[in-house]
């Protein structure tokens, strides 16, 4: 196109010259009638479309490459910041996304459900059901393809190296066929299985069996009987709420025994076309029919209720998940205001270059696309950044979360081909919002104006812009430092609590004796070998067992009553945990007992005996010695009457942060249970003593296993594992968000104060007191900040509902809180003003006033 | 100095009149852009003045739309210029614009002259 306008020019000037024109005239004049050149190259270009964009499109990335480039410290400020928010949010919203918004890896997962019982007054719609009830559920029901019970059983994996214990699950019905998973080899169970058939998981063949071919057929020793393996589940198949069961048992269906314990979870695929709400009326009616029919399993005022499989896998992470999106959100906003406050502040000092080429013909769109391109290109890279750093992350959650408190379906969290999208959405949209700042300005701006101030007052013309925008990044800031010093402070409340017993060098274990030889009492001796051997090992101060730790989510429990009073209805029975334990445990786990410890003299004989905590104590006997007194407890037929022989402290056992209510401790020898888990005091570190212990109960017997050896401190880790990761990814938001907010505020000051240097230098030569410069300039970046600080403030209250139920002992709006973490702000603000504030005092009067 | 055209003489192009007065001209066969300026001066006896900044605009237009085609030449002094050269969607697209024209003319000049 060149080529031809030169050619026209050429021909014009030789008519020109032709018709009498000098040979210079000509060249001029012929130019004059032809106008801009660029500008007519310009609009001719445009008349071509897709191809000219496309060569428009590479023009503009290659120079604002050139332009990011040019100026590392921006380029480095702007991209950090930004794949920073960037990688932050892909991570949180890869984890949101795979627990909450992909649907669970089953076909057809929104006809998963699990049924439950529900207890009188519908205080628990979760409790756990019987088998018996689950085989009445299967029959009477009309809206479930499939229904099977599960009961969690540890099984002691014996003839295959090491004995050990691993998580089992033992089932009732078409547990398989429920889930929709097929077995990777062999069959899945069936209804007619005989007990001794066991499923593996993927994992334990690997492990166990090294993953052989021929594994199907193969005997394995499992609470010493042999099973024959019948299958081997595909890998990564495991029922959402029990990832670490390895083995699946059929459970041992005899229908005329009498009703057992309540013990079983239960899955349930629906009919086609059935919903939650129809099987709810449905299991209700069901239940009802049981009562009336006079069932051993069910009495008045239990029922039934019906939860959607996938919301009884979120539900305790729902909350966090969201409010962590939230915060990331927050994160990303902040940190573009911050990268917009640094383009406006750059395209200010281009305001001069800009008009300029607007006056040798440069179109408008044309300048604006430009600028355009310059803010895509930063947001494309810091997306690639901070999808590399996401990819780098996300592997490391799973192990964010303690075994005990796990993060669901962490395993599914991933970066994939939809993450890659979203990424690509994201940056398309801070591209987005980037541009529109040069197009509002570059479309309004009076380009003379600009030309005749030499460039120094095209300032004053957006910095209400970028106020508003450091007030707005110091509002985010407030919101998320807030959030984290709420999440800190109730960290702290947690760590503080003191849980009632002594954590400190104590070792535990957990163990299933072996069915097939310590059932019923033969287990009470065997318990006390196990503990006489432990106890006889170098290191070990004393040892005990508990039937379930304190703090691991697992307990017995039943309603308590004195026997000199009547028996409340069942209703109002509240459930308080029940410990089964041996002689020893208060002292191995350093609680205060008055009265006498359980002795060798309790025996299956003897009355049964009982001790009480202080709370039980408090609530039954208020101003009376329960000492001596009587108790009943649901447990069992032994447990109808008891004496306390003995008053314990109070130990919270459920959860670290819940009150610990009415508890009581019976002897394992009075009430022999298979379960044991063993509390073992040491000297030294419990590591240490990790292999002796390990001897010492295979002296006992060789063929025992044991499962999750760890210190007390571990469990105790896990106890607070939830809040300590929520507090810790809220201190680093709040930490980022607060540099960000520094950044953005000495930027604007800074670049307030270059741009005011005459002004100021005019009044230092006329004799204003630097102090007087200093003290305007921090007033007006410390106004900007607690104008942010504020609005922060009342946003922040007015949605403290959004931490309820993540906080222990702290208010969500605990004014206190509020005021630390304003100051803390208001603060920082003070600094990133002191810098430019202190550079504007030095500024030299005479140096400024001859710059004009 | 350079000459100036008295600006009583000159007639502003009426919008989109360009497009057809390019199309009639090269319906004497190929031309040069600025060729065709001169031409479109020359026959309206300089009445009409295309601006030149315009032209250029214009003939890539038209080239986009398909109406012409142009190839590099050797022009008569032995230089190389583009070329533009009428297809004959240009040919139908000509026809077309003119009978559009002539029913402009025509209402305007029964506008401005009424029947008596």
């Amino acid at each position: 196109m060149k080529d031809e306008i030169a050619f026209h020019l050429a021909t014009e000037t030789e008519r020109r010259i032709a018709a009498g024109q000098t040979p210079a005239q000509a060249r001029v004049s012929a130019r004059l009638a032809f106008g801009n050149v660029p500008l007519v190259e310009d609009v001719t270009r445009q008349m071509w479309g897709p191809t000219m964009i496309r060569e428009r499109l590479l023009h503009d990335i290659r120079f604002a490459a050139r332009l990011l480039v040019r100026d590392p410290s921006f380029t480095a400020v702007a991209l950090t910041t930004l794949s920073l928010g960037i990688a932050a949010t892909i991570t949180v919203f890869a984890v949101l996304k795979a627990v909450l918004l992909n649907p669970l890896p089953f076909p057809d997962p929104d006809r998963l459900v699990m049924v439950w019982e529900r207890t009188p007054g519908g205080g628990e719609q979760r409790n756990l059901t019987r088998a018996y009830t689950v085989l009445q559920w299967q029959t009477r029901n009309q809206s479930f393809e499939h229904l099977a019970g599960m009961m969690p059983l540890p099984a002691n994996v014996a003839g295959l190296g090491n004995a050990e214990q691993v998580d089992g699950f033992s089932v009732i019905g078409e547990f398989f066929d429920a889930l929709g998973i097929k077995a990777l080899i062999g069959r899945t169970l069936t209804p007619r299985d005989t007990p001794n058939s066991v499923v593996i998981s993927h994992g334990f063949w690997l492990q166990r069996l090294g993953g052989a071919p021929d594994a199907v057929g193969r005997l394995l020793m499992l609470n010493g009987l042999p099973r024959e393996i019948v299958s081997v589940m595909p890998a990564g198949f495991a029922f959402p709420a029990a990832r670490a069961v390895q083995v699946y048992v059929p459970f041992p269906v005899d229908p005329a025994a009498p009703p057992g314990g309540r013990n079983m979870i239960t899955v349930a695929r629906l009919k086609p076309g059935v919903s939650v709400e129809a099987a709810l009326s449905d299991m209700r009616r069901v239940a009802q029919q049981m009562i009336d029919e006079g069932s051993p399993a069910v009495t008045t005022g239990w029922s039934a209720s019906v939860f959607p499989l996938f919301d009884e896998t979120v539900t305790s992470v729902r909350r966090i998940l969201w409010v962590v999106l939230a915060a990331v959100t927050c994160l990303l906003l902040l940190a573009c205001a911050n990268v917009a406050n640094l383009l406006l502040i750059r395209a200010s000092r281009r305001a001069h270059e800009l008009a300029v080429r607007v006056a040798l013909g440069a179109g408008r769109w044309r300048l604006v696309h430009q600028v355009s391109a310059e803010s895509a290109l930063l947001a494309l890279i810091a997306g690639a950044i901070g999808l590399g750093i996401a990819m780098l992350a996300v592997p490391a959650i799973p192990s964010l979360f303690p075994e005990t408190f796990p993060l669901p379906r962490s395993s599914e969290v991933t970066i994939d081909r939809s993450m890659v999208a979203y990424t690509l959405l994201l940056c398309g949209a801070i591209a987005g919002g980037f541009s529109l700042l040069p197009v509002v300005r570059v479309a309004r701006k009076r380009f003379a104006d600009v030309l005749h101030s030499g460039g120094r007052s095209a300032v004053a013309t957006h910095s209400r812009l970028r106020r508003s925008l450091v007030v707005a990044e110091v509002t985010i800031a407030l919101v998320l430092v807030l959030a984290a010093a709420l999440m800190g402070r109730s960290l702290v409340e947690l760590t503080n609590v003191d849980p009632g017993f002594n954590v400190d060098h104590v070792l535990t274990l957990r163990m299933l004796m072996l069915p097939s030889k310590y059932r019923g009492p033969a287990s009470v001796p065997f318990l006390r070998t196990v503990l006489e051997e432990i106890r006889a090992t170098p290191g070990v101060v004393s040892a005990s067992s508990v039937h379930f730790l304190p703090l691991t989510g697992i307990a017995s429990i039943s309603g308590i009553w004195r026997t000199d009073r009547p028996q409340p209805p069942r209703e109002q029975l509240k459930g308080s945990p029940i410990s089964v334990i041996t002689d020893g445990y208060f002292k191995a786990m350093d609680i205060p007992l008055s009265g006498r410890d359980f002795s060798v003299t309790d025996s299956e004989a003897s009355p049964t005996v009982v001790i009480i905590n202080q709370a039980l104590a408090r609530e039954l006997f208020p101003n009376e010695d329960p000492i001596g007194r009587h108790i009943a407890a649901g447990y069992s037929p032994r447990t109808r009457s008891m004496e306390i022989v003995g008053v314990a402290g109070d130990v919270r056992t459920s959860t670290l942060d819940r009150e610990p209510g009415p508890a009581i401790y019976i002897a394992h020898s009075q009430e022999p249970s298979l379960v044991a888990s063993l509390v073992i005091r040491t000297q030294g570190s419990p590591a240490l003593t990790v292999a002796a212990v390990r001897k010492a109960i295979a002296r006992a017997d060789p063929e025992q296993g044991v499962s999750q050896v760890q210190p007390m401190e571990t469990l105790m880790a896990n106890a607070t594992a939830r809040p300590r990761v929520q507090a810790s990814v809220f201190v680093m938001f709040g930490a980022l968000a607060l540099i960000i907010a520094a950044v953005g505020l000495y930027g604007v000051m800074a670049y307030g104060v270059e741009q005011r240097r005459r002004e100021i230098g005019l009044q230092l030569a006329l004799g204003a007191p630097p102090t007087r410069i200093l003290r305007t300039i921090v007033r007006e970046g410390v106004l900007l900040a607690v104008v942010g600080t504020a609005v922060g403030a009342a946003i922040a209250w007015a949605s403290s509902g959004a931490l309820n139920g993540l906080l222990y002992e702290t208010r969500a709006t605990d004014p206190r809180i509020f005021a630390t973490a304003a100051a803390t702000l208001i603060a920082v603000a003070c600094l990133s003003t002191l810098a430019p504030a202190f550079r504007a005092t030095r500024v030299d009067p005479l140096v400024v006033l001859r710059e004009e | 100095m350079a000459k100036r055209t008295p600006y009583q003489n000159r007639i502003e192009l009426l919008q989109g009149t360009l497009d057809m007065l390019i199309l009639q001209t090269l319906l004497w066969g190929p031309q040069h852009g600025h060729g065709i300026g001169v031409a479109i001066g020359t026959r309206s006896d300089d009445a009409l003045q295309v601006d030149h900044g315009s032209l250029y605009p214009a003939l890539h237009r038209l080239e986009r739309q398909g109406w012409i085609e142009a190839e590099w030449k050797l022009s008569e002094n032995k230089q190389r210029a583009k070329y533009y050269r009428l297809t004959p969607a240009g040919k139908k697209q000509l026809a077309a614009a003119e009978s559009k024209w002539n029913r402009l003319i025509e209402a305007i000049g029964r506008v401005m002259k009424p029947v008596r």
